[in-house]
């Protein structure tokens, strides 16, 4: 590990100041895809991945470790994150000869993914998506609409959850499908966030044509196809817990260097942030280490969601308490938008309200409504 | 007492005896008949875990009849005891005065008294919290004399002999008087928990043997062990009533299906799961937190009662509302809970006061 993270630092110690000065203080979407194919090229990005596909075969730990290395030098995350995690996962595990080939191409993002799951009837509960993708002759037809489609406004490709199978129990029913974002018939809009961005579009499909050959996996398979990628994510949430201990540590030292005191009400919501954070990063660090021993983990993913998501999304509240009148002008703009992106903190990745259901009835055993 | 050696797979075996015992001597219809009896102590409870499982020395060194055990290895015994709302002075004994004894650093005090303590055949408590105001002092008068009063005195009725905190001429001190000694009086106090009953004791010139020299320093240092014990407690307690509430939420049927696969009652039991997992992982790493790092004790110990002591009291409470009426009723155990919780929320600090000195470590606050 430790001769990993010193070939890494090395990196990064020539590589992250000349991109800086390639591209100065600009933020556009080529700086960050010259970044990416910057850190691709070094095997950084794909580290997890298998050396048959250009990666170095590593865990979960030195992949965790490897990014807070990265976030130390203050390099920004890669823009193709939703490929290089879940899409080509997905593609080596059960994609034909010819859609293998795009593994590569997401890592120098030649290609750029994203994924066509979320509908506007089908959110939380996302297998019940109707999206149709209708077999005649060698394409497949597709009709219906997706929304909240991360970075759809940048992809080349999309990884399509369509309905190919009407009359199947609803998770039963659903393919995985390779659609190129050009195709005649695909339109995408963007969507204009509360805070003013617009990292989601949204995508129709009127009467789409693509080779049946486009399929991932097995027909009517598309479910599990990618419930099992998304299963990689998990371990990022103890890596999220640790960073917002951070964050309530750094917030509470600027607050303590203030020449005017805060309220002493304000100041006991910093200590109880600081008491919940403390707790939510022992859980993370507990959870790592299960990993770190070979234990997969269990509900503790859930759990750390959960918490982390309702105790950011009150930081970001108490933040914008501390900027008072200079938050609603706008002379504080971090605290404004935090305040506003913070709502979808207990929204995203499945709203708060779902996990407790999940909770309820995966782990606690509950009935189901 | 030791930093803990033992490995998390041992600590679970420990924790299945203690579970396997507990289950079988002090089920809740023996502490309701012990309760009942007003003596405050399940004796053959006691005995099994002071000399079989030898609980009551967990903490001592084995040079004197301990197991030299540390923090870690205590939490399990601590969360068991309170998840069987045990009749025992396990925090009174084997924690506070064991702790408070090798804290003030006095070979010969050690050897007195750490054997009695560790095979359980005498049991102790500390006299901490000054009553009515007052500070309890303590005077050299040709030998110390104790002077005041302290509230909230566990076990006191069954102490052999009583470890008391006073001031002294040039400090604090740790004095140990003998619970029959002249000019000592023990009230028993109407105290809100029936499975640890507290009194008021009051010391009219009592004789008293000090113990090590200046206590201060080791003062803050039981105080952070304090926090760490008895969220541990909350922590056991906090997980029974969670099983006992989800339980009850999957067999009672209303409405013609199991109050559980309502999402009102769904998402409280998923967020008493969370609390429960969040308390877990804290009293876990505080009783792993080196011993002698004071710095890092004192914060790992406000931390961790500041959490337990806000959201223990959060699931009892939630325990009782997914019972429904049963819930508020004295045969159903949850007010037994709910009052050694809400004990154990005040005792060495509740969340507010933990986050306060959280703050004049943060500098959030002068």
């Amino acid at each position: 590990m430790e001769a990993l993270l010193a070939e890494l630092r090395e990196f990064l110690t020539k590589e992250f100041p000349a991109w800086r000065a390639k591209w100065q203080d600009s933020d556009t979407w080529e700086a960050k895809l010259d970044w990416q194919r910057t850190m691709a090229g070094g095997r950084w990005t794909t580290a997890t991945w298998p050396e048959e596909f250009g990666g170095r075969g590593l865990g979960t730990m030195e992949m965790l470790a490897i990014e807070d290395v990265v976030a130390q030098y203050g390099a920004p995350q890669i823009p193709g994150m939703i490929g290089v995690k879940n899409v080509a996962p997905t593609l080596m595990r059960f994609g034909n000869e010819e859609q293998r080939k795009s593994v590569a191409r997401i890592a120098n993002t030649d290609e750029f993914w994203c994924q066509g799951f979320s509908e506007p009837g089908a959110g939380s509960d996302l297998a019940s998506l109707r999206t149709r993708a209708v077999i005649d002759g060698d394409d497949f037809v597709i009709n219906g609409q997706k929304v909240w489609t991360s970075n759809g406004m940048y992809a080349t490709h999309m990884q399509l959850l369509a309905r190919t199978d009407i009359d199947a129990p609803k998770h039963k029913g659903i393919s995985a499908i390779v659609v190129p974002i050009n195709t005649p018939g695909l339109e995408v809009r963007p969507i204009k966030q509360i805070n003013g961005g617009a990292e989601f579009a949204e995508v129709f499909f009127t009467d789409v044509r693509v080779p049946v050959a486009n399929l991932i996996g097995p027909l009517n398979e598309g479910w599990n196809v990618t419930m099992t990628t998304l299963g990689h994510e998990r371990a990022g949430v103890a890596v999220f817990a640790g960073r917002l201990e951070q964050r309530i540590r750094n917030l509470i030292e600027d607050v303590s260097k203030k020449d005017t005191p805060v309220s002493p009400v304000l100041s006991d919501g910093l200590a109880e942030h600081y008491v919940e954070s403390r707790v939510l990063g022992m859980m993370g660090r507990q959870m790592l280490a299960k990993i770190a021993d070979g234990v997969a983990p269990g509900s503790e993913s859930s759990v750390i969601k959960m918490v982390w998501s309702e105790l950011s999304q009150r930081v970001d509240t108490t933040v914008m308490e501390l900027a008072g009148v200079d938050g609603i002008t706008g002379d504080d703009n971090a605290a404004k938008s935090g305040y506003l992106t913070a709502r979808s903190a207990t929204i995203a990745a499945g709203t708060s309200d779902i996990v407790k259901n999940i909770i309820g009835d995966r782990v606690l055993g509950l009935p189901r409504d | 007492m030791n930093t803990s050696t033992t490995t998390a797979a041992e600590r679970a075996d420990f924790r299945a005896s203690l579970r396997d015992f507990l289950s079988d001597t002090s089920p809740e219809s023996r502490v309701r008949e012990v309760i009942a009896s007003e003596s405050g102590l399940d004796e053959a409870t006691w005995r099994g875990l002071a000399s079989d499982l030898g609980v009551a020395g967990l903490l001592i060194p084995e040079e004197f009849g301990g197991q030299g055990m540390g923090m870690a290895e205590m939490a399990v015994a601590l969360e068991e005891a309170a998840r069987a709302i045990a009749v025992v002075p396990l925090l009174a004994s084997g924690v506070l005065a064991t702790i408070a004894i090798q804290l003030a650093d006095d070979a010969s005090a050690n050897a007195d008294l750490l054997p009695g303590l560790a095979n359980g055949s005498e049991i102790m408590t500390v006299a901490l919290l000054d009553g009515g105001g007052v500070t309890t002092t303590a005077r050299d008068e040709n030998g110390w004399s104790v002077y005041g009063s302290k509230t909230a005195v566990l076990n006191a009725n069954i102490a052999q002999r009583i470890l008391v905190v006073a001031s002294t001429p040039t400090g604090t001190g740790l004095f140990l008087v003998d619970a029959k000694a002249s000019g000592l009086v023990i009230t028993p106090q109407n105290s809100l928990d029936l499975t640890r009953p507290t009194a008021l004791v009051t010391f009219e010139g009592v004789a008293a043997t000090r113990i090590g020299s200046e206590f201060s320093e080791s003062l803050n240092a039981l105080n952070a062990f304090g926090r760490i014990a008895v969220s541990a407690e909350l922590l056991g307690m906090s997980e029974k009533l969670m099983e006992v509430a989800v339980e009850y939420a999957k067999t009672r049927v209303q409405f013609g299906k199991p109050i559980g696969a309502f999402q009102a009652i769904k998402h409280r039991c998923s967020e008493m799961f969370a609390h429960v997992e969040s308390m877990r992982a804290a009293v876990g790493s505080a009783a792993l937190v080196d011993p002698t790092d004071s710095v890092g004790l004192h914060e790992q110990a406000l931390v961790v009662k500041a959490y337990c002591a806000r959201f223990a009291p959060w699931v009892a409470e939630a325990t009782i509302q997914v019972h429904g009426g049963i819930g508020f009723t004295w045969e159903h155990c949850a007010h037994l809970y709910l009052r050694r919780v809400k004990t154990d929320e005040i005792l060495f600090g509740d969340a507010l006061t933990c986050r306060y000195q959280l703050q004049q470590l943060l500098g959030l606050t002068a």
